[in-house]
């Protein structure tokens, strides 16, 4: 069996806020070196898929960057504008596939720790759960929309917007309700409002990997900020 | 009699802040080509338009306080996560605000769509001059890697023009509005008669 390093989901945490601040504040050209810790970062976690297309993303993001002119006008203006935003959040969104891997009980309990109200807490658990989840659920409401033609993927619905609207988020918005309900109930069989202390599964402890590759990410952003990679 | 939010209301809000993310972002992103360059600051109030629907819905099941709250606050925290921690202090005075035109009542009012209409139009008046407000705090270095130079101009052009700034305003509170009496209908045709929600007053 191939041996995967896990991190702590609170360093998990702080390497997507670091990436986010790095992303919004760094310079594009240092956003190569970025990425290619983020993908290493994945990698030594054993998700190799994701990171491969993230890394192909990336390229193609670049290419259209590049190819670009410098004041695009028309269809440019689009394809400039998506790929410099692509660019900005590939790296956050990549940080963010580690952390969105880590079972919702063993994050709350993780964060439990820097004591951030049970409430938020929650919320914020299964917000981060919940991406994926709706992803499938709208795949399979576009299936059956697409079979009854109202499906907001044709142009044809889109001359009636509110129609198609409709169509597509009531059956979304039905599923999530039940979808809410059942983690509702799953988290109170769990016991999740006994008032008393809590006992968990996941041990909540940081290891030496954490300490490294907070320490190996820090040297690697000081080396680029060292060389301008800083607004 | 106070009525505190409970896990099933925390868990809801998590999963419907992340669709009301959803709804503002295909809205925002359908809507770029054609208002990108034209009537930038309009935009939020079309997603608004779209979102109104299931804050709604989240906010009828929940009726409690601090539904409104606690979604600016996930808001403004995926917000923090893509690194514009401020953010988060922008969308959490937001949610007060709207929380804030809640207050006055019996505690049926969160039950009530036109209340909680208003409350989601003045979270959205303000949620509509949200990408400015990082303009304003972190100067226009900023949008120099994000956005290319026509877009940059544009959206300093608008970020300073007083004017666009209240129609942003106006149009997001009263898109707000319309998007809640589109959503009302939504709700009595389908939620209601399914019996996933009370009648809402």
């Amino acid at each position: 069996m191939k041996r995967r390093i896990g991190f702590d989901p609170r360093v998990q945490l702080l390497i997507v806020l670091i990436t986010g601040l790095v992303s919004f504040l760094g310079e594009l050209h240092t956003f190569p070196w970025l990425i290619g810790f983020i993908a290493l970062y994945l990698a030594v976690q054993g998700i190799y898929k994701p990171t491969l297309w993230f890394l192909l993303t990336a390229a193609l993001l670049y290419a259209a960057k590049e190819w670009s002119p410098a004041s695009p006008t028309g269809l440019w203006t689009i394809v400039a504008f998506f790929s410099l935003l692509g660019l900005r959040l590939l790296p956050v969104l990549m940080a963010a596939v580690s952390l969105g891997r880590v079972p919702a009980g063993q994050l709350i309990v993780a964060l439990r720790t820097v004591r951030i109200p049970m409430g938020v807490l929650v919320a914020l658990a299964v917000s981060t759960r919940f991406l994926p989840i709706l992803r499938l659920e709208q795949e399979a409401i576009q299936t059956n929309a697409r079979l009854r033609g109202v499906s907001a993927a044709s142009p044809r619905n889109w001359l009636r917007p509110l129609r198609t609207f409709e169509y597509t988020i009531v059956p979304l918005l039905m599923r999530s309700l039940k979808i809410a309900d059942e983690l509702a109930a799953s988290a109170a069989t769990k016991g999740i409002d006994h008032p008393g202390p809590k006992t968990s599964l996941y041990p909540v402890a940081l290891r030496w990997q954490d300490a490294a590759v907070l320490l190996v990410y820090s040297c690697c952003l000081i080396a680029l900020f060292g060389y301008g990679g800083l607004k | 009699m106070k009525v505190k939010l409970k896990t099933k209301d925390f868990i809801l809000i998590g999963v419907f802040s992340v669709l009301i993310y959803v709804v503002n972002a295909v809205v925002g992103f359908a809507l770029m080509p054609v208002m990108a360059t034209s009537a930038m600051p309009l935009t939020s109030g079309v997603c608004l338009f779209f979102s109104a629907v299931v804050y709604l819905i989240m906010a009828i099941k929940i009726g409690k306080k601090g539904g409104l709250f606690l979604l600016s606050i996930v808001t403004g925290l995926i917000y923090t996560i893509m690194g514009v921690p401020l953010m988060l202090l922008f969308f959490a005075a937001a949610g007060l605000l709207g929380e804030a035109v809640l207050i006055p009542g019996d505690g049926s009012q969160y039950r009530r769509l036109s209340r909680q209409a208003i409350a989601y139009a003045v979270y959205g008046a303000l949620f509509g001059v949200g990408g400015y407000v990082t303009i304003y705090v972190y100067g226009s270095d900023y949008l120099e890697s994000v956005y290319s130079a026509d877009i940059r101009d544009r959206m300093l052009y608008f970020a300073y023009s007083p004017a666009w700034m209240t129609a942003s305003i106006v149009f997001s509170f009263g898109m707000s509005l319309l998007g809640s009496l589109f959503a009302a209908k939504l709700l009595n045709r389908h939620f209601v008669k399914a019996g996933m929600l009370r009648k809402a007053g």
